[in-house]
């Protein structure tokens, strides 16, 4: 009998005394603590894998931790220029930082340049960067541009040259812009032997740094924090921290944004921005991004090899209905590869336009003719494709069932297969089985020429649809070599005119990037960079 | 019974090493792979793909792989996670306090419920009280956890502000019980309400059938009181097959809760597996795979023991 009484009481005890902790004592914590507490909240889809600058693999989400710790020689403004920012001067051929046949650089650091242990960031600090991103042992997040490195010269602590191979129009931009790869500590790397880089305490608790704020704490699975920096060389950060919440949920992240748990959310999808808008003391960023959105044709079917056929189904989509109905005009449509903001693109170069009448005309000419059962039909097989792209992707699921309706208006059958984002660009894209349309998107960094070389050249690594134009590999290779861009745009121009005419993809559009912050100002988007390359000047404001 | 227990944790060691096999090569076949996270990088070739492939150890055949793994797993070293370059185990180590002070606080709440539910259900079968309880356990189990989940953060932290809205704790601030617990109401209620939905039921089922046994009708005809015999007679008899359920119940609980923990942003195993699952990062999931397979083994034969201590008739041998 007592036993009973007992467990009847710890339950009701238990479930009464949770519940009136949660609903009384203890409402809206987050809120609580930035409220004049100088402490940023910036919500993160996904943890980091490390904070190390120079490791992989490539992640947003480490790139934004450590664009607010790390900075390298150079950065890039919203308006797509490089600044000086561990240098003092961006080098040039006019300035005599690059010598006239392109092969080698002169730098100079900042004299008030710091780590966060009070030590000068110097020459060595950069030789040390060059030794561990090329070591074969080091899973390097890239190499590009320092493999062309012959040697690096340290002329004094605050001045080293580079050598390079051949001359490198996008050196800069691959090797000292942004954070990845970023400058590593001497201090801490100068003594460690290559393979044990990978593994390095180093990597989750970067305890020396030369940005505006400095490593504090990772709790895993929960939260980074970085304080500020007082040895950092520019402005004074407007906050004391910037607490980094990792919220692995997008339907939750926007809860959080509702409820004023966070201030900033960087990326935000477009079917939240309606509810964004509603959130007192928000503020909901649109910003066009070096990106494209395309479904990579795969050349190896027979039917898509016949380029009007390709030209018919980009003529049977229409692509400004997808602008209009599911990105709600927040993306531009797109002629080819090349974004308008990018200063390779030819602005003379317009989209297709939707007409499903010339596509219809164009399948007939490729030998396409109606069959009884309402498809396409060639030597007794019906015109059948497969459109496939990730899986959980809201506004892609949205697109395919356009999509789908588009082309059996031409006479087009299409089965829809999707698949894990790792499967699909580790295994279906590469093997270019199981999929005859594959729709993704790109992100350009600085140098727009860098993605449609690896997507639509012999030579790159994720040229999933084999498209092959010697032309193409000719014009890349071409202006690989040139070091300013007025004669590089010619050659980029001429291969987006191949790429449109030859459609290796449908083009689709470039979505603009949404960000938000709430309770916030000083933020301002960059699409060359992450949202926290200018966090110095983030202050909240309740 | 200390030969039973011996015998079963040898049988134990083949089945282990099956389960571990078995994963690791059918983790190996699943299209993608780790090194795709690197696939899209800036200058990326198959000359270095080749260069992370073999930094990796993944282009050893996969015997070898699995042998090197295993010596490694037998000395407690279960490799490297191939997504953040730290000790595999040491993750999930990390994870699992927050893991256990979700679950544990949800499994206590529900095994209290759900015998006084479940009992009750039982005395008074058929009455509102039970159609009820019945009715709140069909949506227990019916409600999907990713849509209650929101539907519960949306309410109580976006409209009422009651709690905070995921997270272990309020950032910024000291360790605080309070604000634990604050974090803890709402994944704790959801998982609970899962676990009291399905366990109230087995309750009810084990004690409507003691309750028609002839000892029970004895008791009865004997004056006993109701509620004596409700508590003590039939409870105690009741409770063999259920706590079967529970022992079991509690083994997956290390598992940790996949959506949940999602949902809430709730930084513990369940979570983490998941993020590695979608990077393939296979020595994490080996870790969280073969604790588990281990917990789950021992829960059986822990089970099974239990059962005999509890009931004098069962014989172990």
């Amino acid at each position: 009998m007592k036993k009973s009484r007992f467990a009847l009481g710890l339950a009701s005890s238990l479930a009464s005394v949770s519940l009136l902790l949660g609903a009384n004592a203890f409402s809206i914590p987050a809120q609580a603590a930035t409220a004049g507490s100088g402490i940023v909240i910036d919500g993160l889809f996904e943890e980091p894998g490390n904070l190390n600058p120079i490791l992989g693999p490539d992640e947003t989400f480490s790139s934004i931790v450590e664009t607010s710790i790390f900075r390298n020689l150079f950065m890039v403004s919203p308006t797509n220029q490089l600044l000086p920012d561990l240098a003092t001067v961006v080098p040039t051929t006019a300035n005599g930082g690059i010598s006239k046949n392109g092969l080698t650089y002169t730098f100079h650091i900042k004299p008030s340049a710091k780590w966060s242990n009070g030590q000068p960031v110097t020459s060595k600090d950069v030789w040390i960067t060059w030794k561990m991103i090329t070591s074969p042992e080091v899973n390097a997040v890239s190499k590009l541009g320092w493999t062309d490195v012959t040697s690096l010269d340290i002329v004094n602590a605050k001045t080293f040259t580079v050598h390079l191979k051949v001359p490198d129009g996008a050196f800069l931009d691959n090797c000292f812009s942004g954070n990845l790869p970023g400058i590593i500590p001497y201090s801490v790397f100068g003594k460690m032997s290559p393979k044990d880089v990978n593994t390095a305490s180093f990597n989750h608790a970067p305890q020396v740094s030369d940005g505006p704020f400095m490593f504090k704490s990772w709790d895993p699975g929960a939260a980074i924090t970085v304080v500020d920096n007082p040895y950092w060389y520019g402005p004074k950060p407007k906050s004391s921290e910037i607490l980094f919440k990792i919220i692995p949920n997008q339907d939750t992240l926007l809860t959080n944004a509702q409820a004023h748990a966070i201030n900033v959310w960087y990326f935000d999808p477009v079917e939240d921005v309606g509810e964004l808008n509603a959130i007192s003391g928000a503020h909901v960023y649109f910003a066009n991004q070096p990106a494209f959105e395309m479904a990579v044709v795969n050349l190896r079917d027979p039917n898509l090899a016949d380029v009007r056929v390709r030209e018919a189904l980009e003529m049977a989509i229409n692509r400004q209905a997808i602008v209009q109905q599911i990105w709600k005009g927040h993306a531009t449509l797109l002629a080819a590869d090349q974004p308008p903001m990018a200063w390779s693109s030819d602005p003379a170069l317009k989209p297709y336009p939707y007409n499903p009448v010339e596509a219809k005309k164009l399948l007939a000419e490729a030998g396409w003719k109606m069959g009884s059962n309402g498809y396409l039909q060639k030597d007794g097989k019906t015109f059948n494709l497969i459109y496939a792209t990730t899986a959980g992707n809201a506004y892609r699921e949205a697109t395919e069932q356009l999509v789908l309706y588009w082309l059996k208006q031409v006479g087009i059958q299409v089965t829809i297969q999707n698949y894990p984002a790792n499967e699909y660009f580790g295994s279906v894209l590469p093997s270019g089985k199981g999929w005859d349309l594959g729709e993704f998107q790109y992100g350009d960094g600085t140098d727009p020429t860098f993605g449609p070389f690896q997507l639509f050249t012999s030579a790159g690594s994720q040229d999933f649809g084999d498209f092959n134009n010697p032309t193409v590999d000719k014009l890349f290779s071409q202006e690989s070599v040139l070091s300013s861009q007025a004669a590089r745009a010619p050659m980029m121009q001429k291969i987006e005119q191949i790429f449109h005419a030859q459609l290796p993809a449908l083009w689709y559009y470039a979505p603009q990037q949404i960000d938000t912050t709430i309770n916030m100002t000083g933020y301002t988007p960059d699409p060359w960079s992450v949202d926290t390359w200018n966090c110095w000047n983030w202050a909240v404001t309740k | 019974m200390a030969m039973y227990i011996l015998r079963r944790l040898l049988q134990a060691v083949p089945v282990l090493l099956g389960i571990s096999l078995l994963l690791f090569f059918m983790m190996h076949s699943i299209p993608g792979g780790p090194l795709a996270m690197y696939a899209h990088e800036p200058g990326m070739t198959k000359q270095l793909m080749a260069q992370l492939s073999a930094n990796l150890g993944l282009n050893k055949p996969l015997w070898q792989q699995y042998v090197d793994w295993l010596g490694g797993a037998l000395q407690g070293n279960f490799g490297y996670s191939y997504s953040y370059g730290i000790p595999a185990a040491q993750m999930v180590l990390q994870r699992m306090p927050a893991t256990l002070e979700l679950m544990i606080s949800a499994f206590v709440i529900a095994v209290i419920l759900s015998f006084i539910i479940g009992v009750i259900s039982a005395v008074k079968q058929y009455s509102i009280w039970d159609y009820c309880m019945t009715i709140l356990s069909y949506f227990g189990v019916a409600m999907p956890t990713f849509w209650l989940g929101l539907m519960v953060l949306v309410l109580f932290a976006v409209d009422l502000h009651w709690f905070p809205a995921g997270g272990i704790s309020s950032p910024g601030i000291p360790f605080s019980l309070g604000d634990r617990i604050s974090h803890a109401v709402l994944p704790v209620s959801i998982l609970a309400l899962y676990l009291i939905a399905h366990e109230s039921r087995y309750v009810r089922s084990s004690m409507l059938e003691v309750l028609g046994a002839d000892y029970i009708r004895t008791a009865r005809a004997k004056g006993l009181l109701r509620r004596t015999i409700t508590w003590r007679h039939a409870l105690r008899n009741a409770l063999l097959p259920v706590v079967t359920v529970m022992v079991m119940d509690g083994a997956y609980l290390f598992g940790g809760a996949l959506i949940t923990e999602t949902i809430f942003s709730w930084p513990g195993m369940g979570r983490l597996f998941i993020q590695a699952i979608s990077q393939d990062d296979y020595p994490v999931i080996m870790v969280e795979i073969t604790m588990l397979s281990v917990i789950i083994v021992l829960a059986n034969i822990v089970s099974d023991v239990l059962y005999a201590v509890l009931d004098p008739r069962v014989k172990l041998g």
